[in-house]
């Protein structure tokens, strides 16, 4: 109780609520822009983050990232383009309602069911990390071993569409965590004598590199961009209509944050991947799927808040047991790591007022999200009139001066542009870069407990097995690897 | 630019064959059969037999793919050249930014990457003084952080 009302009192700092307030404006603005994604937001904030108290910090990413995910949708409801990938699933269905003259109604739905799936989403969040974080303090290596190969497997067979290109990235990712001291025996792996790379590679800057650099390029050798053009530039009450939908379909509202959170709190699944399936079940439950398509709200509805929903859910296994849960997590565990709040069960038992006060922080964000959004929405025509040929620059000034203040080092800044280049042309070619980040971040953890698992097993195999959950997380892992074979067996046709 | 995914898995095997010849020669840990060489050959094995399916997978395909498609902006030399400007800026700074210091390096750099985006000359001028100006007031200032000086060590504040 003493520790709720401190991080009451962290919370309702000045600073905190200043801070909460310009990563708000800040993310919805980002997210809005077509091109720029939420998890280039959160890129481009954590250096700014770097240089504050672990509140603030965390503050700013959770209200970032839920601002831009809810904007990501304006653009998709007025000119057909995503925002942020996890508008994608809904951009047709609510572009088509605003041709037909229903835009407040879309954008409307986008706003008030983001902030209640992130509501919903947050309540799961709040009551299930506590309870996960008590049985997982009795876990020993075992279990953290077959929970981030669990994790690893996960980002290759759900958050891609191409398992094969997405192993290979992951394992790219893995390679990379291994440069440097930080291994079993301290020897220096893949310096090439260079002091710079002894700590192992900067993951700041090799986040900013494949997220925001890269969509710089991108942006550069656009070919014939024209110019945007609002399907509609004035709105009457977005609000107006939304107790309806509540009570049309309370189910799928439910359902669409459930499955959010549910897929958010999955390693390597994030907000997009949730609105997709989340779409997809509406469709499958609806009284009317032959709507869908044709400019019908149910499935924005539903996956509007699912997305949402997924936001908090990938902070579940993000502060349990600091494995991400999409790749916006992936960058906030190393925030957490920096400000001395090491994700792990421990979490809970150390400085509990902390992480209460960023679930404070996750409420106030969604909440916050329904007069911001209303305002960014009734402001869209002018954030559309920054003119992105110069916002580009600015975005690569940032990165490169936002690299260097980490360590201080130039040399960041070139861990930067070679991770810009070489996700530029892993993305041409098909190369997923969630997997690869996933795998950068885990990496050092699941060496560390492979190699101390397989000492205490003393060479035996089933050692792993022993443990009751070490022994269920690895069936279950065993499993979902062999599903894609056992898929292709069901699927072929019998002579 | 995108390369035959049978191409791709060829030179992940030969990365994958000299990964394999260099951390052979880590040391072992004494008496532990976990040494800093099994991860990296772990990955190097798993890169191999990732890649034997993707050039399988690109045998198989019909009609067969080319090696190498060449996207629509190589063609345009002003956007070829866009692009190495937005490289070569950043690597100009990379490699300048401490002789000359934040307040040369990188308004020049950033004046190249925003005529490379196509922003006129006057209003590239302006950027590129006034965000420039304005990142150092948020990093150096707010932040703390040691941009460095170079040249105008003298005038630093």
């Amino acid at each position: 109780m003493e520790s709720i009302a401190l991080a009451f009192s962290l919370v309702a700092d000045p600073y905190v609520l200043g801070v909460i307030l310009a990563s708000s404006l800040f993310g919805l603005f980002v997210g809005a822009i077509p091109g720029l994604t939420a998890t280039m937001a959160t890129a481009l904030l954590v250096p700014v983050t770097f240089f504050m108290p672990s509140v603030p910090a965390v503050a700013a990413i959770v209200s970032c990232t839920a601002m831009a995910i809810f904007s990501g949708d304006i653009p998709g409801a007025l000119l057909r383009m995503p925002g942020t990938p996890a508008s994608a699933a809904y951009t047709d269905e609510a572009y088509r309602m605003t041709r037909k003259g229903q835009a407040e109604l879309v954008l409307g739905a986008g706003l008030v069911f983001s902030a209640i799936g992130g509501l919903l989403g947050t309540l799961v969040l709040v009551t299930a990390a506590p309870a996960l974080a008590e049985v997982a303090l009795n876990f020993s290596s075992f279990e953290y071993f077959w929970l981030v190969l669990l994790g690893l497997t996960c980002a290759v067979f759900i958050a891609s569409d191409r398992p094969l290109k997405g192993f290979v990235s992951l394992l790219l990712g893995l390679l990379l965590a291994t440069i440097g001291l930080n291994n079993p025996a301290a020897h220096p792996r893949f310096t090439f004598g260079s002091d710079d790379l002894l700590g192992g590679i900067s993951f700041i800057p090799l986040m900013v590199g494949m997220f925001a650099v890269s969509e710089v390029l991108r942006f550069v050798v656009s070919t014939g961009e024209s110019r945007l053009t609002l399907a509609q530039e004035r709105f009457g009450n977005v609000f107006a209509g939304q107790w309806a939908l509540i009570r049309r379909y309370p189910l799928a509202i439910f359902r669409g944050s459930a499955v959010g959170t549910a897929i958010g709190a999955l390693p390597g699944a994030g907000a997009d991947i949730a609105a997709w399936i989340s779409y997809a079940i509406s469709k499958r439950f609806s009284k009317t799927p032959e709507k869908f398509g044709t400019g019908h709200v149910e499935g924005v509805v539903e996956s509007g808040a699912a997305n949402n929903g997924a936001l908090s859910g990938a902070w579940i296994p993000a502060l349990v047991f600091g494995i991400p849960g999409d790749s916006i997590t992936a960058i906030a565990i190393g925030v957490l790591y920096m400000k001395g709040m090491n994700p792990g069960p421990a979490i809970f038992l150390n400085n509990p007022e902390n992480i209460y006060a960023v679930f404070i922080v996750f409420f106030l964000a969604n909440l916050l999200m329904l007069p911001l959004g209303l305002l960014a929405i009734r402001l869209y025509k002018q954030i559309l009139r920054v003119p992105r040929q110069a916002l580009m620059p600015v975005i690569l000034a940032f990165c490169m001066v936002g690299s260097f203040a980490i360590n201080n080092t130039a040399f960041d800044i070139g861990v930067m542009l070679v991770a810009g280049v070489a996700a530029f042309f892993m993305e041409r070619n098909g190369f997923p870069i969630a997997p690869l980040i996933l795998g950068v971040v885990l990496g050092s953890m699941f060496e560390e407990n492979f190699a101390t698992s397989l000492i205490k097993a003393e060479g035996s195999w089933l050692a792993f097995f022993e443990r009751p959950i070490a022994g269920a997380l690895g069936v279950f892992t065993i499993l979902v690897w062999l599903s894609p074979f056992a898929l292709r067996i069901l699927r072929r046709p019998r002579p | 630019m995108k390369l035959n995914d049978g191409l791709v898995g060829l030179l992940l095997i030969a990365f994958s064959l000299v990964l394999l010849v260099h951390v052979s020669a880590f040391p072992d840990m004494p008496g532990q059969n976990f040494g800093p060489s099994v991860l990296p050959s772990l990955v190097a094995v798993g890169l191999i037999l990732c890649s034997l399916v993707l050039i399988v997978r690109a045998l198989r395909a019909s009609p067969r793919h080319p090696l190498v498609e060449w996207d629509a902006w190589v063609t345009s030399p002003r956007l070829v050249f866009a692009f190495l400007a937005v490289i070569g800026a950043v690597a100009f700074y990379i490699a300048f930014s401490e002789t000359l210091g934040y307040l040369v390096a990188a308004p020049l750099s950033l004046l190249v990457v925003l005529r490379a985006c196509g922003v006129r000359w006057i209003a590239a001028l302006a950027l590129a003084v006034l965000v420039s100006l304005a990142i150092h007031h948020v990093f150096y200032t707010l932040l703390k952080v040691a941009l460095p000086w170079g040249l105008l060590i003298e005038y630093a504040w």
